[in-house]
């Protein structure tokens, strides 16, 4: 196994810039996720490493082989990467076993490679089926079990789970990162769905305008965004005005009292970071909504500057909705310089 | 390739100098083949217009007995060459001849142009649609005009269109029907006086009118509705005894069009039994089987390397290479016939009068219809596959042996078969082009039938139609098109 080492790389399709100048270091072994909305050019960032896209500039690196500079591409079939693209895309023509077994020079290990990946993927008895005798999430299975048979340096995944229904997607999330954690896959998923990449990925980067604006731990990136994009890309995210004075301090319209003068700005807050008191005594704020899902509610409230918050609470609610209450932020202060 | 007969028809025809070719089509004689032809070409798109979209109607929206067997008989008359109708009409009643019988008998065989396309639409119009409708007010009657009509009007006026084009370039009914079109008289011309500038010049004139037609029935079809999805289909309409009313309308035509002929060659065919040479009909059924095979081998050889460049590397000289190939099917086969001759005698001595340069006319002629079929069986394949099997180790040559052409080849081979049983019903070219001694069926046919041995030339228009309609039937086997719609659910 080995690290993948992106540095510089720009793509542009005719005069659109889709990748400007990103890089990236994916260390050998680790899930690597990356997080944007479509058109961020995620996807273009995938097929460049699998070698399906020509960059302008930068290289790549698996380990210390040279893959990709401006002047030289390898081809993708000498890349040996593991390419998962949405809903699979599996071989319709072949059975399963066929399926898995394309990678992989024909010789006896190579059928004892293949009963070893149908073991790992959990799908013994249906080697030889066909893709359409398959379910959705079985498809996705052989899938991932062609891609890691011929043992890639570095598998790409392809937004692998959005096309299956919210249950199966759970399930089978739990079960790709074992398999991928099992056989110590480096692995690079693009995606943009934030909680799949906080789920499945050892670090998570967040990714605007072709570039990847910061790489981190799932919880250093949700409690430590870099910016205010990053912010609301990873969770939900409550955008607040803020002042910030000399000695530090920072105000927002959840403080019991304003400064005079300071810095103006932003603070991020996380709707579970904003506690309720059900005390009339000192209320900041009005409920004017109830959002309601079962394991807990989102609580949407008016401050008096007529601000709007939200916060997190679990159910049972206690409150309803014009009721008086005091909202109280507890979690950390992220202040944002007004740019 | 394909351009080399535009080429030399150009050459051919200016070889006089344009005041000679400008003098031929100022002929009297030329402005009213002109006419002729167009008058020929009209009435049969609005004539197979008419009864396709009746057919379509009465078969895909009323509650006429009898629907769905009728139904499984439209596309026959597809199968059956138009000459072989006027054939049988011929060999009923040896008088018959002129414009009205040739159009009747070119939109009986020709109507499944508009038939086939508008009662698939008819079919996919959202029964949502008609019941949103009805509860806006409107009647049966303008559910038909206001919502239905609209939605098919596009894909029949192409497929009219189709069936204008087919009147233009067909020869063998209007030469047994002795009227005197662009294609009877390019033919006459050649065989009677050799004089191959005056024909080429007729030739190309035909090929401009045919361009045309071509161009707008392209026009059309860029224009029509994106398909609706298919959910609940359309609903039916009780028209009542009305209903009676539409079963007889439509089993006259099926009458004219498959029963009619079919009786007169199988009681001819007895009639003559006696004296019908087995040995001879095989060696011809042999011949004809044998030159639509290499022509139909040759097109696909030539329609897989563009259908692949076209399909995989969206290029600008693919597209061009696809849209010079697609013009083919303008060609008439007069046109091509004519351009081979002069440019096999003068250039190519050594493929002239071999049934090669033959194969290679048909390959010229319905090298659309298998490029067709190539591309469309090709774009079905997601790239994504190309793109996971380069992944894993395999370049594109490999990946093209090992992904694109096992998916592909069930198509790629119904295209292979179209063009197959297409060219053994083909006659002018082959009349031209055909070695001396060289007998197809539908050359013999084309003979017998010329000297009014309408009993003797039965035998020939039955094996024909046999030989074209084993192929068809695996054409349409629905078996095959279940194993396509599986896969294509794999493939989503």
């Amino acid at each position: 196994m080995t690290d993948i080492k992106i540095d510089g790389l720009s793509v542009s399709f005719g005069e659109t810039k889709v990748l400007d100048n990103l890089s990236l270091f994916i260390p050998s072994k680790s899930l690597v996720a990356v997080l944007g909305p479509s058109g961020c050019g995620k996807s273009t960032l995938l097929r460049a490493i699998a070698g399906f896209v020509a960059p302008k500039s930068g290289t790549i690196r698996f380990g210390t082989t040279l893959m990709s500079v401006s002047s030289v591409q390898v081809p993708p079939e000498r890349r040996n990467v593991g390419y998962v693209p949405q809903e699979g895309a599996l071989f319709p023509h072949l059975t399963v076993r066929k399926n898995i077994g394309f990678g992989l020079t024909r010789s006896k290990t190579s059928e004892k490679r293949i009963d070893e990946m149908l073991e790992l993927v959990g799908l013994v008895k249906f080697g030889d089926r066909y893709p359409h005798q398959l379910s959705g999430g079985q498809q996705f299975r052989v899938a991932i079990a062609r891609a890691l048979a011929p043992a890639p340096n570095v598998m790409l995944l392809d937004e692998p789970f959005s096309a299956l229904d919210a249950q199966l997607r759970e399930e089978l999330r739990q079960d790709i990162k074992r398999i991928l954690k099992e056989t110590k896959t480096t692995t690079l998923l693009v995606t943009h769905d934030r909680e799949e990449a906080l789920v499945m990925a050892d670090l998570v980067a967040p990714m605007k305008n072709g570039k990847i604006v910061q790489l981190g731990t799932p919880e250093e990136v949700y409690n430590n965004p870099v910016g205010i994009e990053t912010a609301v890309s990873t969770g939900d995210a409550l955008v607040v005005p803020a002042i910030k004075t000399k000695s530090g301090k920072v105000y927002t319209p959840l403080s019991n009292t304003q400064p005079a003068n300071g810095q103006l700005g932003t603070v991020i807050i996380r709707p579970e970071e904003i506690e309720i008191i059900l005390s009339k005594a000192k209320s900041n704020a009005r409920v004017s909504e109830i959002e309601y899902f079962g394991h807990d509610a989102l609580i949407h409230l008016q401050l008096p500057d007529n601000t709007k918050v939200s916060a997190r609470v679990a159910a049972p609610v206690a409150v309803k909705i014009g009721d008086l209450v005091t909202a109280k932020q507890t979690g950390p202060i992220r202040f944002f310089n007004k740019d | 390739m394909v351009l080399i007969p535009l080429t030399y028809l150009l050459v051919r025809a200016s070889e006089n100098g344009w005041e000679v070719f400008f003098n031929i089509l100022s002929r009297p004689r030329t402005v009213n083949t002109l006419l002729t032809s167009f008058a020929l070409s009209l009435v049969v798109a609005a004539g197979s217009l008419f009864l396709g979209v009746s057919m379509a109607l009465i078969l895909g929206k009323t509650n006429t007995p009898l629907r769905r067997l009728l139904l499984v008989l439209m596309p026959l008359p597809l199968a059956i060459p138009s000459y072989v109708i006027a054939y049988s009409y011929l060999a009923i009643n040896p008088f018959l001849n002129g414009f009205w019988i040739s159009a009747l008998i070119l939109i009986l065989a020709t109507f499944p142009f508009v038939a086939i396309p508008t009662y698939a639409l008819i079919r996919r119009i959202n029964l949502n649609q008609e019941e949103v409708a009805r509860t806006l007010g409107l009647s049966p009657i303008s559910v038909l005009t206001k919502i239905i009509w609209p939605q098919v009007r596009v894909a029949s006026f192409a497929g009219a269109l189709l069936s204008g084009l087919y009147a233009l370039s067909e020869f063998g009914t209007v030469a047994f029907m002795r009227l005197d079109t662009f294609t009877r008289v390019i033919y006459t011309t050649y065989r009677a006086t050799f004089d191959r500038s005056a024909a080429a010049s007729l030739g190309l004139m035909l090929l401009m009118v045919s361009l045309f037609v071509v161009f707008l029935e392209r026009r059309f079809r860029g224009t029509a509705n994106p398909s609706q999805t298919m959910s609940k289909s359309g609903g039916i309409l009780k028209i009542g005894s009305w209903k009676y009313l539409a079963l007889l309308f439509v089993l006259t035509i099926y009458f004219l069009t498959l029963a009619l002929p079919a009786y007169v060659l199988i009681s001819r065919t007895l009639q003559v039994s006696a004296e019908i040479n087995l040995n001879n009909i095989l060696s011809l059924t042999f011949n004809t089987a044998l030159v639509a095979f290499l022509g139909a081998t040759i097109a696909l050889l030539l329609a897989i390397p563009v259908g692949v460049l076209s399909a995989r590397f969206n290029s600008k000289f693919a597209r061009f290479l696809e849209k010079s190939l697609l013009i083919t099917h303008a060609l008439p086969g007069v046109v091509v016939g004519l351009a081979l001759v002069a440019l096999g005698a003068r250039y190519l001595p050594s493929l002239y009068q071999t049934i090669y340069l033959l194969a290679f006319a048909y390959a010229l002629l319905f090298i659309a219809n298998s490029l067709g079929t190539v591309r469309s069986s090709l774009e079905k394949i997601p790239v994504k596959l190309d793109e996971v099997s380069r992944s894993l180790g395999q370049t594109f040559g490999q990946t093209f042996k090992r992904v694109i052409l096992p998916i592909a080849s069930p198509g790629i081979f119904s295209g292979w078969l179209l063009v197959f049983v297409t060219a053994m019903k083909e006659l002018p070219a082959t009349l031209m082009l055909k070695p001396t001694g060289f007998e197809t069926l539908s050359t013999s046919l084309w003979t017998a039938t010329s000297i009014s041995q309408f009993a003797q030339a039965a035998p020939f228009a039955l094996a024909l139609i046999l030989i074209a309609s084993v192929p068809s039937y695996f054409l349409n086997r629905p078996n095959l098109a279940e194993k396509d719609a599986m896969r294509e659910n794999s493939l989503i």
